[in-house]
């Protein structure tokens, strides 16, 4: 079973990443803030000793990802809408982390704005979900 | 040979789905989107639907909102549809 401690090290590392290229190389750090919320999910999701990633893999994929946020993050949040939330906001940060990486469309301000403030966002409940489970 | 009972419900998985498909199209232009959902690429994993859609934009925050709007409408609707979707950003 993967350490959710060190998937818990793996999203602050690409937190750390994202801000310190978000100016110089701004589609690579979307892509950073991305994988800091994708990675930090998967923490809160490997502490929970009842689930195990696929075909013995470390993480669920990509896709898979939003749709356990939705089924299992009731145990730590019993608000639909903020389950909802959390889904919607995982799933437009991969949205723009596709297009960050594959359509060579303009990057408005905006994007890095929101991808920012979502990341920020995910992290901070995550980081409180791994938080409250070690202080019990 | 053992026989078979098939009972039918009148109301397949399948026709479910084809069910969502149309509420995406109906209320991607009601919304002007210019959304092209690519129904033939869409997989599933238990109630979820991944689902292939372009749309256009002059840049990539306003494809992936669009995309996310259309996603959220269908999520949040009441009471909880049972399929739940993912919009994947797909090439013209």
């Amino acid at each position: 079973m993967p350490d959710w401690k060190l998937w818990r090290e793996m999203a602050r590392e690409s937190m750390r990443a994202a801000k310190m290229i978000e100016h110089d190389c701004p589609r690579s750090s979307i892509s950073r803030l991305y994988y800091a919320s994708f990675q930090i999910v998967t923490a809160v999701l490997l502490s929970r000793e009842d689930l195990t990633p696929p075909d013995e893999r470390e993480a669920w994929n990509h896709e898979a990802t939003p749709m356990m946020i939705k089924a299992h993050f009731s145990t730590f949040t019993r608000s639909r809408r903020q389950r909802n939330d959390m889904v919607s906001q995982l799933a437009l940060l991969y949205k723009l982390r596709i297009l960050a990486d594959y359509v060579s469309a303009p990057m408005s301000e905006n994007a890095r704005a929101m991808a920012n403030k979502y990341s920020t966002y995910l992290t901070r409940i995550s980081e409180g979900i791994l938080q409250n489970g070690e202080d019990k | 040979m053992a026989s078979e009972t098939i009972v039918s419900t009148g109301h397949s998985d399948h026709e479910d789905v084809e069910e969502v498909y149309k509420w995406l199209e109906e209320t991607a232009e009601r919304m002007g989107l210019g959304a092209k959902l690519y129904t033939q690429r869409a997989t599933q994993n238990h109630n979820w639907i991944y689902l292939p859609v372009y749309v256009p934009g002059d840049d990539i925050f306003e494809m992936a909102d669009k995309l996310q709007k259309l996603e959220d409408e269908w999520r949040n609707q009441e009471p909880e549809p049972y399929w739940e979707l993912l919009l994947i950003p797909a090439a013209r």
